[in-house]
């Protein structure tokens, strides 16, 4: 009886309903936007590693990371690496850090040389032209290509020469970490390394497990170390997170406790909006428990419109956003939505019942002297 | 004043019984007028009333208001801090020129390789007093699990640490100088032992200034390195970056731009700035990386701020929309109620944002601890007037939808208090 007579309170007020819900949903929002752009780019940072199609990484002795390192070794190497027990494939690439220059704009970004018709280490995903680089040619990631307007058949520079866009890839553009891929050819001549390789990208065996391989390779051939992707790109993605990006994590914490203020202020005050009707509620026989009930259930009305108006908001603007500024990857993840829903529950419970408790304690000939 | 309240309560009731219209020739309205000057006083009077009789509900709101302001001002205060504090280092940079790779034009991340007859053709231009080499590398760190992006900076004759916060400068072969809060991350004090390069060196001291957001600076003295370099302890590419910067001192009386002109005309493998254009480079760098987000989660920070504001302060009014038909009821004009909503607005909007200013020095300082490589300094005195003017703006524009809602309030509503 109660619960239907809170609903019906709690619709009427439309006024109020819309104050409550809009701002807990603009806050759940923040926190969505914060979290997500951080996991977006977390992503992306390593799109290339996890996108590469290799099982396990070999590079030079001492080095453990692809993301601001320098490794090379023997491009020799990958007979050797080839006669390892549970090798399927082996593709050496050269890799540098550089600035690409496109359409008047420079763009940090990690240099992939590989031969064509290697079979790892091409772009996942192309979004026009060929996927392999030509000698003289580069692939560009699209955000380049978007942001610098570029298209296949134009000329980019980097490294101290030109290049013409052969191709235009899907997902390999981050703030941190983009790839422009050239020919193995083009980058051996530019770092004076027509013998080296930066990296053997080795794909296992069916059946094969990474950890075991890359102790294979490490024991088999002798002045290399080898990583398993996994380990890899869990590595690299802490390492490039800190040059710069974490910042937005930074950033999250600051507006998931402002969030937390305004969901619970929110919540409290409009629950003590109706401690006058509570008190009536009370004064006419109804229980504790009942009215801890009606205050629960306002609180998770307003709570899940809210959530509900966050989520809407959070997809619309993430369209937006593909949209506007590619550069910006918004990733909502399940376990963020989980936690979020979880915190901002609890918020609000404990926003909500501090004002019932004091409903509760009320004296009900209270209301009538009011 | 709840004598007041009752005493109208009653002649409205009379008034509603004779079917006279509620406030039309209210008898309080010259009671008022000589009690307490005007309806304007009522107001005023009433104000402080309401807002302190409500206290807990008003912290809030003002605690509220405050946090979406500080949110503003924090988020605001990253971008400045950021760019703040990539912009000092090469700021500081000694030295009138700094000489680097043609087309490069960065210290931030920069790979800059010159030649090593570089010096000596640079130190033969008119107007150039001294040259300092520098080497500088981005490398990665790592001690234990922890691993951390850094840029060595192998310093000569000048360009070493200008801040020393704990131990002492390098003096010896195999010592270095980390940043302090590089350190704190990997727990290292002055006196460790580190293995770095592939090689073990001595943490001499902590620097302090030395931070950035990419990679934090270790100091190196140059000959130490290239020693170790041909004695093979170091890796090939410190020998390829052996040469990376010139720092020029110029003759007293030499003009920068006409020696910087030459210079680059005589060696053109070189490029010249000004400490400050490096900086300014540094800062368009972090642009380039971070600028659109942060100008994304600015603009969402600006936007929640307004609509939490709005919504804050519009939940209040009709929170006292009770309050307001008692107004009504003894015979408060809508431009009088309409008064009381904007009035509450702003008193609500100036003392959260005194909170607001407390709040971002407590969340710059919660920032300083858990993640010292970024300085929020949210202060700047633009940065506040135009925070203080869109709140008070934005209070405006809520109280005058909550003033809609306010001044249709039917003074019958008083009996359903």
């Amino acid at each position: 009886m109660i619960l239907r007579w809170t609903l019906r309170n709690v619709f009427a007020e439309r006024g109020s309903l819309l104050a409550a819900t809009g701002g807990i949903a603009v806050s759940l929002l923040l926190v969505l936007v914060l979290d997500g752009m951080f996991a977006g780019e977390a992503e992306r940072i390593v799109a290339f590693l996890r996108d590469s199609g290799a099982d396990v990484w070999v590079m030079q002795p001492g080095v453990a990371n692809v993301h601001m390192a320098s490794s090379l070794v023997r491009a020799d190497l990958v007979a050797d690496v080839s006669a390892v027990s549970g090798v399927a494939a082996v593709t050496p690439i050269l890799y540098v850090s550089g600035f690409v220059s496109a359409g008047g704009r420079e763009w940090f970004s990690y240099i992939v040389g590989r031969h064509a018709d290697d079979e790892l280490g091409a772009p996942r995903r192309m979004a026009v032209g060929a996927p392999s680089a030509r000698p003289g040619e580069a692939i560009i990631p699209d955000v380049v290509a978007k942001e610098s307007g570029i298209g296949v058949g134009d000329a980019v520079s980097f490294l101290g020469r030109d290049f013409r866009v052969a191709g235009i890839s899907s997902g390999t553009y981050s703030m941190a970490n983009s790839v422009t891929f050239a020919s193995y050819e083009d980058l051996a001549d530019l770092l004076s390394a027509p013998n080296g390789a930066s990296y053997l990208l080795v794909k296992a065996a069916n059946g094969v497990d990474a950890k075991t391989l890359a102790e294979r390779i490490e024991t088999a051939v002798s002045g290399v170390d080898a990583l398993p992707a996994g380990e890899l790109i869990d590595r690299d993605r802490r390492l490039a997170l800190q040059m710069g990006v974490d910042v937005i994590r930074v950033m999250t914490w600051i507006g998931s406790l402002v969030a937390a203020l305004v969901v619970a202020f929110t919540v409290y005050s409009a629950i003590t909006t109706r401690t006058r009707e509570l008190a009536v509620a009370k004064s006419l026989g109804a229980p504790a428990r009942s009215l801890h009930g009606a205050v629960v259930l306002h609180a998770i009305v307003l709570l899940s419109l809210g959530y509900g108006a966050a989520g809407a908001m959070a997809i619309a603007l993430r369209e937006v956003v593909l949209r506007a500024l590619p550069q910006i990857a918004l990733r909502y993840t399940a376990s963020t939505l989980s936690i979020l829903a979880l915190v901002a529950t609890t918020l609000a419970l404990v926003a909500a019942i501090v004002p019932a408790r004091r409903v509760a304690r009320v004296d009900p000939a209270l209301v009538f002297r009011r | 004043m709840l004598e007041l309240i009752k005493e109208v309560t009653g002649l409205l009731v009379r008034d509603l019984a004779n079917g006279r219209p509620p406030h039309a020739d209210c008898p309080l309205r010259g009671r008022a007028s000589k009690d307490l000057g005007s309806l304007w006083c009522v107001v005023l009077r009433f104000l402080p009333v309401l807002l302190i009789r409500d206290g807990g509900r008003t912290l809030l709101s003002v605690l509220c208001v405050a946090g979406a302001i500080a949110l503003v001002l924090t988020f605001e205060g990253v971008r400045a801090g950021l760019h703040r504090q990539t912009r000092s280092f090469p700021e500081q940079l000694p030295g009138a020129l700094v000489a680097m790779q043609s087309g490069v034009a960065n210290l931030l991340g920069a790979r800059s390789v010159l030649p090593q007859n570089a010096r000596p053709r640079v130190a033969r231009v008119p107007g150039v007093k001294a040259i300092h080499p520098l080497a500088g590398l981005p490398v990665v760190f790592s001690r234990g699990e922890q691993i951390s992006p850094v840029y060595v900076l192998a310093y000569d004759s000048a360009g070493g640490p200008r801040s020393i916060v704990e131990g002492r400068g390098i003096e010896n072969p195999d010592e270095i100088v980390v940043d302090v809060h590089l350190a704190h991350r990997h727990g290292i004090r002055s006196g460790d032992v580190v293995q770095f390069l592939d090689h073990s060196f001595v943490v001499a001291g902590l620097s302090g200034g030395t931070t950035n957001p990419f990679n934090p600076y270790v100091y190196a003295r140059l000959e130490n390195l290239i020693d170790l370099y041909l004695a093979g302890d170091l890796p090939e590419e410190l020998a390829q970056s052996a040469l990376s910067f010139l720092l020029i001192d110029l003759e007293d009386g030499s003009d920068p731009t006409a020696v910087r002109r030459e210079i680059e005309r005589s060696v053109p493998e070189v490029d010249v700035y000004t400490p400050a254009e490096i900086g300014e480079n540094d800062v368009r760098r972090v642009e380039g990386f971070l600028g659109a987000p942060l100008s994304l989660l600015i603009a969402i920070a600006w936007v929640v701020a307004t609509l939490v504001v709005a919504l804050t302060l519009y939940a209040s009014v009709l929170h006292r929309l009770g309050e307001l038909a008692v107004m009504r009821a003894i015979g408060a004009h809508r431009t009088d109620l309409a008064r009381l909503v904007v009035g509450e607005a702003i008193l609500v909007s100036l003392a959260a944002f005194g909170a607001a200013l407390v709040l971002a020095v407590g969340l710059s300082r919660l920032v300083d601890w858990a993640a010292p490589q970024y300085p929020v300094e949210p202060f700047g005195p633009l940065l506040i007037a135009r925070a203080l003017v869109s709140q008070v703006a934005v209070a405006c524009v809520a109280s005058a939808f909550a003033v809609r809602r306010a001044v249709v309030v039917d003074p019958a509503l008083v009996f359903a208090q």
